[in-house]
């Protein structure tokens, strides 16, 4: 998980309640626990520092303003990322032919690592297919492996049912193993 | 929706298996798996790969952060409390951002149902609930949905391999040919095979008539009727296409009109496809809608070229039920998910055999009373090639889709004459033909550029582009610097180079520094770096940009961009991109591509640069490539000495009954474009060679003494806007002359499309063997020993049939796949005419026969 600055490592839902009763720092620590993987997240969705910074920034106003409707949650993760996909998508969208390409998965033939295949190439190679994958495959896997969530946790980003996001990763990884084994990379 | 993955028990534990390795399995699941993963090695495997894949993706993860600035702010509002936080983003109007209305989106989903239904169990449409939002699907659902359905063939595919490659691993290795357990080995006809041993599958062919070598299609189901299945349109001489004219058209008996001709075999001319009418009593008004971005690049087979993606709509009254139809850019077309009318044909009298094979990208043989002319733009690309040999190297076979036979064949130096003083020298040549039909001969059409003296040429302005994004990290990279370091070495004191790289944006490294300081552009090279994404739009921006600081008419004036593949970028909008490199072209500054790296050089894209850049593409699989075209081909890759270069061969209908071109797919061009000089063609440099083959069948009372074919050639030489042409003919006797006695370099050129034609499991070869290529290719080693190509080739060729034998599982489903495809096309096609015409007998063999098929593809898709 990231490194935080001045984590005290209280759950999430009480430093919204420390936030509620007056503790502006609070906030802050529930923005450097989140800034990254959201960050991360967001750029995986649309390839550009800036606009993610502007969806993760608006997540957290979004939180702000929402935050006295919140329960006291134990991790504030799946709110947010739900949040911030739903901005980034909409972002998206926007832009609409570039939206409309995108849509479409982009498939490449199987790439071959030239013949004394680097580690870094293969690294490469793997984000390549992972950005590949059919956006809710990409983001069930990213979740899981970057995240650590549990998929009922994913569940509630992707707005599906966690048996769903089991199927959803099953394929994911399958597309993925098998453009992997084809290129020779595992 | 999702139920359905729990049916097949086989398929569970697979899931259960992820699971398990994401750690989401509970207790139950969790022994059911360990307990399976000591019995099944298969299944071991599996976890292996899992494992290794998560491995791979957990790497160490960047730490991005806001910026103060927007820490600052949201500290600031935080303090301030929500209630006055004024949002960073703005709320998008609502509604979807593509508009295709809701049945067309309906239909759309049928299309590819349509098409999943032949070789898979009813596939079902979503549920809404299974969808992100309540409206209609998205055009992402829908590619999502269809994406799934390919992805379980896959799925299916890549098993049934793992079994028979499992099964076959015993099996002896026997000397070459791509069906083991026949010698001398035919091709079969599109993975039927006729033992009953080896486990292969017999769909009970065995007592239909063998295919010969005269009539091909006798012993497919679909023999040529006895009576014509059209009445038999007069010969019109051969005259430009014409596009139908609205109104003057049949009705079928359900009364569906149309603008343009429906069935095959009613063609009264060209047939292209240029719009639908909307049929109510009597109205009619086209409506079009340009197809969506999607449909743009659904690719099938190689055939992208003529057609025009439209995708419209036509409303019919049957009955006074308004129904509605779709077509897509290969002229199908759909009502509520059935096939109303698949190719159309494009010469009359153009049997649904040749319109198959001209949908599935080769070109179909030409009966020369319907279309005696052939009109293509040159090629000088060679990427094809290398390509090809990058995949044998990593032992693969090449996909079918990279490989083009006109870039086969003028990866080769052929050696022909240079002319002396104009801008082309012709050869036309012809024997008889070794692969192939009997009685057929082999034309080729040779091109040689006038070769520009290395001291005679102008000044150069070089601007490379080059692609730094982490993918290019390593290998990649280091070939590029390699080949702009051969590229240095020949530059005068009187060129100039400038350096341009991108990756997320682009980036200025050099500006323009003349010859004299080469040392300077040498140390820029070294020094580049990789890392980001990758912006090609702004690269070749700056590119250009640089250009126009020293761009003069009289110098060469040529970007060139290296880079693995810019289909994956986040900001580059290829269109965009294409557009500034036409307008770039036009005004006189060249572009060549450069692809590096990727086992598939993505290339697509790299080469429609190239072709509106008035450049050429090239694949660099190793430094010793990048010499060839950079050192070696250095004055035909900078130097262009003609542009819109076009070629049109003309038979003569009295002396040639059929022909078919090999290659130039995706290069012919309209026959009255030939003499329209706004129409772009090919650019061909200093020196290049530019050959067309064709096979042709001359009739039974040609005449031997006179000509058969009428070759010209129009160009526009360097530096004039003015078009030149010349016109050639040879006589039939040349065609007569054995195979055996033809010059050495003619026969390269048939070894070398051959093998090109069988690369691509051409219809057209499907009944030659590798035996016999190996052979000629090998004889053609020993004739031309000075030259390492040839040796290299004959190497290729070996390496290809050794490995088609290693991997014949899936060359078999895939063939079968696409062979019940075409039947099934076939069979809606007969359905379609059988109103008009009597077909029943057809019509019932051709549905055995399907059956037969998708019985056996039933068995070759279950897993035991």
């Amino acid at each position: 998980m990231s490194e935080r600055k001045t984590d005290s490592g209280s759950a999430d839902g009480s430093l919204l309640a420390d936030y509620r009763n007056g503790k502006v720092s609070a906030f802050d620590i529930i923005v450097d626990r989140h800034e990254a993987p959201l960050l991360r997240f967001a750029t995986s969705i649309l390839h550009e520092a800036t606009k993610a910074e502007d969806v993760v920034q608006e997540s957290f106003l979004r939180l702000l303003r929402k935050g006295p409707e919140l329960g006291s949650e134990a991790s504030l993760g799946p709110w947010l990322f739900r949040v911030c996909r739903n901005l980034a998508y909409d972002m998206r969208k926007m832009d609409t032919r570039e939206a409309a390409r995108r849509e479409k998965v982009v498939y490449q033939e199987p790439i071959t690592p030239d013949t004394q295949s680097e580690q870094q190439e293969v690294l490469t190679l793997v984000q390549r297919e992972l950005q590949n994958l059919p956006e809710r495959e990409r983001e069930a896997i990213w979740l899981k492996v970057h995240e650590g969530w549990n998929y009922e946790q994913i569940g509630e980003v992707l707005g599906v049912k966690a048996g769903t996001v089991g199927w959803i990763v099953h394929e994911g990884m399958n597309r993925l193993t098998a453009r992997l084994r084809m290129a020779q990379a595992i | 929706m999702n139920d359905n993955w729990k049916e097949e028990p086989q398929q569970d534990l697979q899931s259960k298996l992820t699971l398990y390795v994401m750690g989401e399995a509970d207790d139950a699941t969790r022994m059911e798996v360990e307990a399976a993963l000591k019995e099944d090695d298969a299944l071991r495997a599996q976890h292996e790969e899992l494992v290794r894949a998560l491995d791979l993706l957990r790497q160490p993860q960047l730490q991005p952060v806001l910026g103060h600035e927007r820490r600052d702010s949201l500290r600031a509002a935080a303090a301030e409390g929500s209630a006055s936080v004024a949002g960073v983003v703005e709320n998008p109007p609502a509604g979807r951002m593509f508009t295709l209305p809701k049945w067309g989106v309906a239909a759309a989903l049928l299309i590819f149902g349509g098409m999943i239904t032949i070789w898979q169990k009813p596939w079902r449409m979503p549920s809404p609930a299974s969808s992100q939002s309540a409206s209609a699907p998205t055009q992402h659902e829908i590619g999502y949905v269809f994406d799934k359905e390919v992805m379980n063939l896959e799925r299916q595919r890549d098993d049934l391999r793992k079994q028979l490659s499992a099964r076959s691993a015993g099996s002896t290795e026997k000397d070459s040919g791509l069906r083991e357990s026949l010698t001398p080995m035919p091709l079969q006809e599109l993975g039927y095979h006729s033992e009953d041993d080896n486990g292969s599958f017999d769909i009970g062919l065995k007592d239909r008539k063998a295919g010969t070598l005269e009539s091909p299609t006798v012993g497919l189901v679909f023999t040529t009727p006895a009576t014509p299945l059209s009445p038999r349109v007069p010969s019109t001489p051969a005259t430009p296409a014409t596009p139908a004219t609205p109104g003057a058209l049949p009705t079928t008996k359900r009364g569906l009109r149309a603008l343009d001709l429906d069935g095959f075999g009613q063609g009264t001319g060209d047939v292209r496809f240029s719009g639908l009418g909307y049929a109510d009593g009597g109205e009619e008004e086209v409506e079009e809608e340009l197809a969506s971005a999607y449909f743009d690049d659904f690719e099938d087979g190689d055939f992208r070229a003529r057609s025009e993606h439209i995708l419209g709509a036509y409303g019919n009254r049957l009955g006074g039920q308004p129904t509605h139809s779709l077509t897509d850019g290969y002229g199908r077309r759909y009502q509520n998910g059935q096939v109303l009318t698949y190719l159309k044909p494009q010469y009359p009298q153009e049997r649904p055999s040749d319109m198959f094979f001209r949908f599935y990208g080769d070109n179909p043989e030409v009966y020369t009373r319907n279309e005696a002319l052939s009109t293509f733009s040159a090629d000088v690309d060679t990427a094809s090639y290398p390509l090809t040999r990058n995949f044998l190297v990593n032992n693969q076979l090449p996909p079918k889709a990279s490989i083009r036979t006109e870039e086969f064949l003028n990866y080769f130096d052929y050696s022909m004459e240079a002319p002396q003083e104009e801008d082309f020298a012709v050869q036309i040549q012809a024997t008889q033909s070794k692969f192939g039909k009997e009685n057929q001969i082999l034309l080729s059409v040779g091109i040689k550029a006038r070769e520009v003296a290395a001291a005679a040429r102008p000044a150069m302005n070089l601007v490379f582009v080059i692609d730094k994004s982490g993918s290019m990290a390593g290998k990649r990279i280091q070939l590029v610097k390699d080949a702009l370091m051969l590229l240095v070495d020949q530059i005068r004191d009187t060129d100039t180079i400038g350096l341009v790289t991108f990756d997320s944006q682009g980036h200025v490294v050099l500006d323009s520094t003349p010859g004299t300081e080469r040392y300077l552009v040498r140390e820029a090279i070294r020094n580049l770096g990789t890392g980001g994404s990758t912006n090609a739009g702004d690269g070749l921006r700056l590119g250009y940009q640089m250009m126009e600081q020293v761009y003069s008419a009289e110098s060469i004036n040529r970007v060139v961009l290296a880079s693995d593949g810019v289909a994956n970028t986040g900001v580059t909008d290829q269109e965009t991109i294409l557009k500034q490199v036409t307008e770039r072209a036009e005004a006189r500054v060249d572009l060549t591509t450069l692809g590096v790296g990727m086992g598939n050089h993505n290339d697509v894209f790299l080469e429609q640069l190239a072709d509106q850049g008035n450049g050429s593409c090239h694949y660099l699989d190793d430094v010793a490539e990048a010499k060839r075209v950079l050192v070696d081909g250095f004055l035909g890759t900078m130097i262009t000495v003609a542009r819109d270069v076009k070629i049109q061969v003309e038979f003569d209908a009295k002396q040639v009954l059929r022909w078919r071109q090999l290659g130039y797919e995706n290069r012919s061009l309209a026959h009255q474009d030939f003499r329209n000089d706004a129409v772009d063609a090919g650019e061909v440099g200093s020196g290049h060679e530019v050959v067309a083959l064709y096979e042709v069948e001359p009739t039974a009372l040609a005449d031997l003494e006179a000509g058969f074919v009428t070759v010209r050639l129009r160009w526009k030489p360097e530096g004039s806007d003015k078009a030149v042409e010349r016109e050639y003919t040879l006589n039939l006797a040349a065609g007569k002359g054995r195979w055996d006695l033809a010059p050495v370099r003619l026969r390269e050129m048939a070894v070398v499309a051959q093998y090109a034609e069988v690369l691509r499991r051409s219809w057209h070869a499907r009944t030659d063997s590798y035996a016999l290529l190996q052979s000629e290719a090998k004889r053609l080693a020993g004739e031309l020993a000075g030259e390492p190509e040839v040796k290299e080739l004959a190497a290729m060729i070996d390496r290809t049939a050794q490995l088609a034998r290693w991997a014949p599982a899936e060359d078999d489903l895939s063939m079968l796949l696409e062979e019940a495809r075409r039947q099934r096309l076939l069979e809606a096609e007969l359905v379609l005419v059988s109103a008009e015409n009597n077909v029943e007998e057809l019509l019932k063999q051709v549905r055995q026969q399907n059956l037969l098929l998708e019985g056996q593809l039933g068995k070759m898709l279950q897993r035991d």
